[in-house]
């Protein structure tokens, strides 16, 4: 462990924001990419049966 | 007579292997394997990533030589997203390469999605190069030659996602045209810091050479390398197997699995 403290830590020397946010926006955009990629064939099979029960009506 | 048997043994192995292309870029087929093939590649993501970052961040010391204090933690990310940013835009391009001369479909479909995958990677090397810029060289962004052609890099992925967005053939042709031709720009990025180094340094961890860095400092970044490709193959051949379902709707192998999925 490099850091003796948790505010060190978040801190870092004065780097903390330029590191902070690197890694935030990281864990961001690739949470939400897996989070919509894994919704999308629920969604694209509710389509499919919208628009199968409309032709059937 | 031994060189004629020999030839006869190669094209055996490459009928072989060309009925083994066709079979996985069969729809349904793909399609299963693909949902096989992801539940463990996310996994594997997951724990490698989870490794490589939690060291860098908390276990490795600061870099004493560059000054720079702990925003080399940086490196953990910003690395892993370069080297699948600019692989993905190879697996782009030939994809296009399929789509447009052997007119596969699982090319075509494959495209958009590895354009959407490959844009969040080079806009994560993109931004976190640029908060990593800021502390190191004193500004946010330059247009060096490095720096610009991973900004045309990102342009090129946009484009070929709004020309494929929408299904047609017409689209994936344009697409595939904008894949192909942008292909050029991957050497320029690699070799950018060679001819004109202005400020982006050289590259410092390559594959064909030792790295230049502390085993301390690399053996972390090699962990995320590994979880960022395999995060990269499950999104690809998830978001691709699901487009797949989609276009093969009216199939009976997809028509039976939304039935059985509708319940």
């Amino acid at each position: 462990m490099i850091f003796s403290s948790l505010s060190e830590f978040i801190i870092m020397g004065g780097h903390g924001i330029y590191v902070w946010s690197a890694y935030g926006f990281f864990f961001f955009s690739i949470s939400l990419i897996t989070w919509l990629t894994f919704k999308q064939k629920k969604k694209i099979i509710n389509k499919i049966l919208k628009e199968q029960e409309k032709t059937h009506e | 007579m031994k060189n004629y048997q020999e030839i006869i043994e190669n094209t055996k192995t490459k009928q072989s292997l060309l009925k083994r292309l066709y079979k996985y870029s069969s729809p349904s087929i793909f399609y299963e394997t693909a949902n096989k093939l992801t539940p463990s590649l996310f996994k594997a993501a997951i724990i490698l990533l989870s490794i490589g970052l939690f060291w860098g961040l908390l276990m490795t010391p600061t870099e004493i030589n560059q000054g720079q204090g702990h925003s080399f933690r940086i490196i953990y990310i910003h690395v892993p997203s370069a080297f699948i940013a600019q692989n993905a835009y190879i697996a782009m391009a030939l994809a296009g390469i399929i789509a447009l001369v052997w007119r596969i479909k699982l090319a075509k479909l494959a495209l958009r999605e590895l354009a959407i995958v490959g844009f969040i990677m080079s806009a994560l090397t993109i931004f976190s190069g640029s908060v990593w810029g800021k502390p190191t060289w004193g500004t946010y962004w330059v247009w060096d030659a490095r720096l610009t052609s991973m900004f045309v890099l990102l342009s090129l992925y946009a484009m070929v996602i709004v020309a494929t967005y929408k299904f047609s053939e017409r689209n994936t042709k344009i697409g595939s045209y904008i894949a192909v031709l942008g292909i050029i720009n991957i050497p320029i990025i690699t070799y950018s810091v060679n001819i004109w180094s202005t400020l982006h340094q050289k590259s410092t961890f390559k594959v064909t050479a030792a790295p230049t860095m502390q085993a301390e400092h690399w053996l972390p970044l090699v962990f995320c390398i590994f979880g960022m490709y395999s995060l990269f193959l499950a999104l690809v051949l998830k978001r691709t197997a699901n487009s797949v379902l989609e276009k093969e709707q009216k199939s009976s192998w997809a028509k039976e699995l939304i039935e059985k999925e509708s319940k």
